[in-house]
């Protein structure tokens, strides 16, 4: 059975009121009809390697014409700088030096590659490719190695087969690995949220030792708009991107009002106002411009007028996520999102916009997911475009998701994951091209994490496969088993694997296994310990990024990620008090929670200041209400619902407001 | 697909590299954003 059917089976066992899932579901079993490719992937390879076919055979036509210009020319196509072999015999000197261009040539692909997969530039291998076969035919010499239509495309072949049985080995070696994993698979089932007796969540308190991480994200965001101080300042087509500095940060901020503060608005709200325009910033999508041109062939700078899910994917998912903790609907006005280039031309998009234009092309495009960087899909992007439409779907009335999401997951399971289960990080769209190697510990993780909300079973599943066959727990500690990317901070690409840990603990949480992520934390403040100056944490020589990663590792809960896309804030919590104002960094608010009428918060003094006035609102007009922990011990809500207190705050103090009935 | 991956340490060791060469050629000390406070901004001012 496929994903989508179990959970369509399953949709209707959600008894919880306000419908957080209270059973559990079975994890789907690796399919074992899968093939190594999907039928999309399959198309796409066996037209790539007809056309290749193609000019391989008309390449090794050409050399056999008498004109050595066009012979150099046609082996230069069969491979990068195949042409200059052509010339590789006389002198010691003659050989030496076509050989070396044939190696450079190849040395030069290897580099126009990087900047394929890593800038969607796709001239520079067009480039190089046929550039160095133009090259090997304009020179004039009088001396031809004339073994060399035959060597080159024997070699060509060899290695063509070479690659064909290595292909067969692996498949054999993935489907044995499958029918092993799916013997631990099971049992195994989904995560429920952790409810009380009303059919809420229980809403603890952000520990206190938490506090200062949250300072770290919350001072990067509540500085001036057009400000970027402390954030890390590499690239921008890469992870260490600001866009994906600020979505992190945005998300750990949204998991924090949905876990632990959904009663508080204040300048969480601010912070998110501020991240969601500095999105819009030019120095943020600049980069469109040039992905476009050198990787799609066309000049316009709109970074959401075609592909680029990597903009507007994590744009969505952080628009969605604050609009739906906050019910504030900003930037769902016309125009809210206001791209201003140099040129003076403005981009005027919404929320609305965003998620129209996410499932149109989810609908257009084979593959269903789309590109990030020109041709390269990665299901992470994607997935953040998921999770936007189905936040929209809840938030508005739409039915995107419930049109799209069937095909989806489909093509997910059937393009993107491997036969052992693991997703894969990037697939090309026109060649289906892939490259596994990418995979890692993290990225699994990631998947596990990000993909609850949309597809749980998938998640879990992921999350099951790396929780058996890449962590051992011993009696007092966790390893994990790592290959080079897991080694590497990718906000910042330092030598570390603060992102690796965090990003392990907090899937873990959210798939509900809180033993293995306290033990991951553990192992990270052994690893990489933190220091707090001046009350803010910070892990020495770690990325913005690897900060938000670990904040949300330390602010989950099991299905906290899910709830919040899915769920979102239940009636009691939406419609009781608020703790509209409180001032920063006096007053951090690790608890602010409402049962409909009671309002429960923790605080944490955040600086020197001895007594803080807090604004509350949403009260019942002109009721009166009892507090506990602050100066005043009654207050009066005014007509329009709104009230203050003091609170003297030396250490953590828990303030509680009740109505007087 | 090996050159992909090759590819993307590039881009990895591209950026050590500069990193290396503008602290130990050029002099300047690493920077380190995430030391970065909100009040730097209120002492600047």
């Amino acid at each position: 059975m496929h994903a989508t059917e179990i959970e369509k089976e399953q949709e209707t066992e959600v008894g919880n009121p306000y419908g957080y899932p209270d059973q559990a579901r079975k994890v789907p079993l690796l399919d074992s009809n899968k093939t190594m490719f999907g039928p999309v992937t399959l198309e796409r390879l066996r037209a790539s390697l007809i056309k290749y076919v193609v000019i391989f055979l008309i390449g090794n036509a050409l050399t056999w014409f008498s004109n050595p210009h066009l012979a150099a020319f046609g082996l230069g196509m069969t491979f990068p700088g195949a042409g200059f072999l052509m010339y590789a015999t006389g002198d010691w000197v003659s050989v030496v030096a076509h050989v070396g261009l044939f190696l450079g040539t190849i040395v030069a692909f290897v580099l126009s590659l990087f900047l394929w997969v890593a800038t969607g530039n796709l001239v520079a291998p067009i480039l190089t490719w046929v550039g160095s076969a133009l090259y090997a035919a304009s020179m004039s010499h009088h001396h031809y190695w004339p073994l060399a239509p035959f060597i080159v495309p024997a070699m060509i072949m060899s290695v063509g087969v070479l690659f064909f049985y290595r292909h067969q080995v692996r498949s054999q070696h993935l489907k044995r690995e499958r029918v092993r994993i799916n013997e631990y698979l099971e049992e195994k089932t989904t995560v429920v949220s952790t409810i009380d007796h009303q059919g809420l969540p229980i809403v603890d308190e952000l520990p206190e030792s938490s506090a200062p991480l949250m300072r770290f994200i919350l001072d990067r965001a509540l500085q001036p708009i057009d400000t970027f101080h402390g954030f890390d300042r590499i690239d921008e087509f890469r992870e260490a991107a600001k866009r994906y500095q600020l979505c992190n940060s945005s998300y750990a901020l949204s998991l924090l009002q949905y876990n632990h503060t959904p009663a508080f608005r204040g300048y969480v709200s601010q912070a998110q106002e501020n991240l969601a325009i500095k999105m819009q910033d030019h120095r943020c999508w600049s980069y469109w411009r040039y992905e476009n041109l050198w990787g799609n062939f066309r000049s316009n700078p709109d970074p959401m007028a075609f592909d680029n899910i990597m903009y507007y994917g994590w744009y969505g998912a952080m628009l969605g996520m604050s609009a739906s903790n906050e019910n504030n609907h900003q930037f769902s006005e016309p125009g809210s999102i206001s791209l201003k280039h140099p040129n003076g031309k403005v981009f005027e998009y919404s929320f609305h916009d965003v998620c129209e234009i996410i499932f149109n092309n989810f609908k257009n495009s084979e593959f269903c997911l789309f590109p990030c960087e020109p041709r390269w899909i990665y299901p992470m992007c994607n997935n953040f475009g998921a999770v936007s439409l189905v936040l929209h779907d809840r938030l508005y009335g739409t039915d995107y998701w419930a049109q799209i999401g069937d095909r989806y997951i489909q093509s997910l399971s059937d393009e993107f994951i491997t036969l052992d289960g693991r997703v894969l990080a990037i697939r090309d769209y026109r060649t289906g091209l892939t490259a596994p190697g990418l995979t890692s510990s993290m990225a699994d993780a990631a998947a596990a994490y990000f993909m609850n909300p949309v597809a749980p079973d998938l998640a879990r599943r992921s999350w099951e496969i790396l929780r058996h066959d890449f962590i051992t727990r011993t009696e007092n500690d966790i390893h994990l088993q790592t290959n080079g990317w897991d080694n590497i901070d990718f906000g910042n690409y330092r030598r570390s694997k603060v992102t690796t840990y965090g990003l392990i603990a907090a899937a873990a949480k959210e798939v509900g296994d809180t033993e293995v992520s306290d033990l991951i934390m553990q192992k990270l403040d052994t690893t990489h310990p933190s220091r707090v100056v001046d009350g803010i944490e910070h892990y020495e020589g770690a990325s913005v990024s690897a900060h938000a990663v670990i904040f949300c590792a330390r602010n989950m809960r099991p299905n906290g990620l899910h709830d919040l896309i899915n769920v979102g804030v239940p009636k009691p919590w939406r419609d009781g008090p608020i703790l509209e104002t409180a001032e920063y960094p006096n007053v951090l608010v690790t608890k602010a929670v409402s049962d409909g009428q009671a309002l429960d918060l923790k605080l944490v003094s955040g600086a020197q200041r001895k007594q803080n006035q807090l604004g509350l609102s949403q009260l019942r007009p002109n009721s009166i209400y009892r507090v506990s922990g602050a100066v005043e011990s009654q207050i009066k809500a005014d007509q329009q619902g709104k009230a203050s207190i003091n609170v003297a705050l030396d250490t953590a103090k828990q303030v509680i407001v009740t109505p007087i009935v | 697909m090996a050159c992909c991956i090759i590819g993307s340490i590039l881009f990895t060791l591209v950026v050590g590299i500069a990193r290396w060469v503008k602290s130990r050629v050029l002099g300047k000390n690493p920077e380190q954003p995430e030391m970065w406070r909100l009040s730097d901004i209120e002492m600047n001012d």
